[in-house]
């Protein structure tokens, strides 16, 4: 998908920097647990999609086995807030004491679609965890969104991400890429 | 404390295990030898290497194989190292292969392992290579049951079926319930965590007590079903609804007896409720009225010693492989029967995926815990002190109409005992002539070390 697109950005400056923002901003949202105002920069259709990473050959021939994509996340809204309403519960332990949690937005590419008043955006999430003693994760995660005009805002209707490693290294992932 | 004596790490009669057994590298390294050397290991599903050629690179133990399906169908299995100078073969999950080449100098295998190609065999070898002698390592039995692939390395080890025991008339009511079967669905889900390897299988094979605790957060929003034996707080529970079903040779069930609950933690179970439902009656005819009418749909919690556990309902398949006394790698599946229609497959695996997946919301809870069992034991003190299952302990009783030791209700922790009991007589033993084969509270408790 993202292979197809040209070399550079083709879109003017204030556009590139008002999406930008946005993909900051997002970022101070989740560092700071403010999920709720996280779901309402997503619109009501959002597909929040992140497939489990396998490794296969590269030339492999036609093989009888194609297994059905296994994910991380596959969710709609709905499911979206029911991890959130999990959080909410206070009753999530592990989340207790508060981890440290940064995402670190960089590699940030803007595109027009098809669709007046949509874009494409690529990026590149590392986010930083710190949980338990001295016990840090780092996880890299390459992001395809399309954000959308609704209403008075642009808001995220699509996030494709490839999770760059191939073993899951911690034991919960209760946060958004 | 250089020799330990397995004897005394466990002790059955209080329920009580040293909490060495999950730090000392060298009742791993026994480990490795007694329990992954010996026990049937689960491979792969017959539904993932279909064809042949297909392979799928697991472990068994610490060591790795290929598991790869033959011209004739039949299914071998393979250290996937070469033979020449150590080289790993195969880097690939999985895939179709006519031969494997190994990266560094080019010698190549059959599926069926033999030596096929040496580069410079005339020229640097001089013909001098007798290449029958340098096929791959076979795993010294492999064998199926229902679809599900084992293996072991020991070739005096009992044939599959009397390793299973008892346990087959309980995994029938998965594996055999529909004419086509079961497969497992989805890419392998790794995760690893810093914790050994027994704790997340004594978690899942009894521990019914920690559902309502640990999983709070989640039981409060996602339960779409009220399951009867279960609650949060202690109070409320009618343990006459469920089960834990053990000394099946180290394996064991955990089981609700309604028929339904399996689908308890779907958003929307309606669509595996009406399967059930237009289902019911052949299953009935299949399994007898109580495995048909009890048994499946309820929640089912499978353990298959030392590492498998396979959860219908909410229909997971997974392989814990260990990495060491503190490190273990969880590999999970979706399973579902063959003839459910492909959205209900698509819903179950999705379902999979958010309750006990990477960020599954119920296995997101248990992690911490077992991390800390584990590394808390890097303590000189703390690994020296003793830590026990001795929940209800002397209520395991007998029923005519069903095989194994029962224990009432989710909650007990009867299920984990029987667990280290195993691990300790596989521990303990100098070889499978040593090792006790029982299927019911008479049995085993004449099998009873004193």
């Amino acid at each position: 998908m993202s292979s197809s697109l040209p070399i550079a950005s083709p879109v003017d400056a204030d556009t590139y920097l008002a999406l930008q923002c946005l993909l900051f901003s997002e970022a101070r949202l989740l560092d700071n647990e403010q999920y709720e105002d996280w779901l309402d920069m997503l619109t009501q259709d959002i597909h929040y999609y992140m497939p489990m990473p396998s490794r296969r050959v590269r030339d492999e021939k036609e093989s009888s086995i194609k297994p059905l994509e296994a994910n991380i996340f596959n969710d709609k809204k709905q499911h979206l807030q029911l991890r959130v309403d999990r959080f909410r519960t206070n009753f999530v332990w592990s989340e207790n004491p508060q981890n440290h949690l940064r995402h670190l937005v960089s590699n940030v590419e803007v595109f027009p679609t098809q669709t007046e008043g949509e874009w494409q955006v690529l990026s590149v999430v590392t986010v930083y965890r710190n949980r338990l003693d001295g016990e840090e994760r780092r996880m890299i995660v390459s992001r395809d969104d399309i954000w959308r005009v609704e209403g008075k805002a642009v808001k995220l209707a699509r996030r494709t991400m490839q999770f760059n490693h191939a073993v899951v290294a911690d034991s919960n992932l209760n946060i958004f890429f | 404390m250089n020799t330990l004596d397995i004897n005394q790490l466990v002790d059955n009669k209080t329920g009580r295990q040293s909490r060495l057994i999950f730090h000392e590298q060298s009742v791993y390294d026994q480990e490795q030898e007694h329990i992954f050397g010996r026990c049937w290991l689960f491979l792969a599903h017959s539904s993932q290497i279909p064809e042949p050629g297909d392979y799928f690179r697991t472990f068994m133990g610490e060591d790795e194989v290929l598991v790869v399906r033959q011209k004739d169908q039949s299914v071998k299995a393979f250290l996937n190292t070469c033979t020449h100078r150590g080289n790993r073969i195969c880097k690939a999950d999985q895939g179709n292969a006519r031969r494997f080449v190994c990266n560094y100098h080019g010698w190549s295998f059959g599926p069926d392992g033999e030596l096929l190609g040496v580069p410079l065999e005339e020229d640097a070898y001089h013909n001098q290579l007798d290449k029958s002698k340098f096929g791959l390592t076979p795993v010294a039995q492999v064998s199926n049951y229902k679809g599900m692939i084992f293996g072991t390395f020991d070739p005096h080890a009992p044939p599959l079926e009397d390793y299973l025991g008892d346990m087959k008339w309980y995994l029938d009511v998965w594996l055999d319930a529909m004419p086509e079967g079961t497969e497992l669905i989805g890419t392998t889900q790794k995760v690893e965590y810093p914790v050994n390897w027994k704790l997340p299988v004594e978690n899942v094979c009894g521990d019914g007590y920690h559902l309502g605790w640990a999983h709070a957060g989640v039981m409060t929003v996602a339960s779409s079903m009220k399951i009867e034996s279960l609650s949060v707080g202690n109070t409320d529970i009618d343990s006459s609804t469920a089960m834990s079903v053990t000394g099946m040779n180290g394996h064991s069930v955990l089981s609700t007896l309604d028929g339904y609950a399996g689908y308890a933690f779907y958003p929307d179970p309606q669509m595996a409720v009406d399967y059930l439902d237009a289902n019911r009656e052949m299953v009935i005819s299949r399994l007898g009225e109580l495995r048909g009418k009890q048994f499946w749909g309820s929640q089912i919690n499978f353990t298959v010693f030392p590492n498998v556990q396979m959860l219908p309902g909410l229909n997971w398949f997974r392989v814990y492989h260990p990495k060491g006394p503190g490190k273990m790698e969880m590999w999970t599946w979706a399973m579902v029967d063959k003839e459910m229609p492909d959205n209900l497959k698509q819903m179950i695996l999705d379902n999979v995926c958010r309750t006990f997946g990477a960020a599954g919301m119920f296995d997101n809870d248990d992690g911490d815990n077992l991390i800390a069992c584990t590394t808390q034991n890097r303590g000189w003190q703390t690994r020296r002190q003793n830590i026990y299952t001795n929940m209800a302990m002397g209520k395991e009783h007998s029923r005519p109409d069903m095989p194994g030791i029962i224990s009432d209700g989710l909650i007990g922790e009867q299920n984990q005992r029987f667990f280290y009991r195993r691990w300790q007589e596989m521990m303990a033993a100098d070889g499978w002539a040593d090792i006790p084969s029982y299927n019911n509270l008479e049995q085993a408790r004449a099998a009873e070390k004193n």
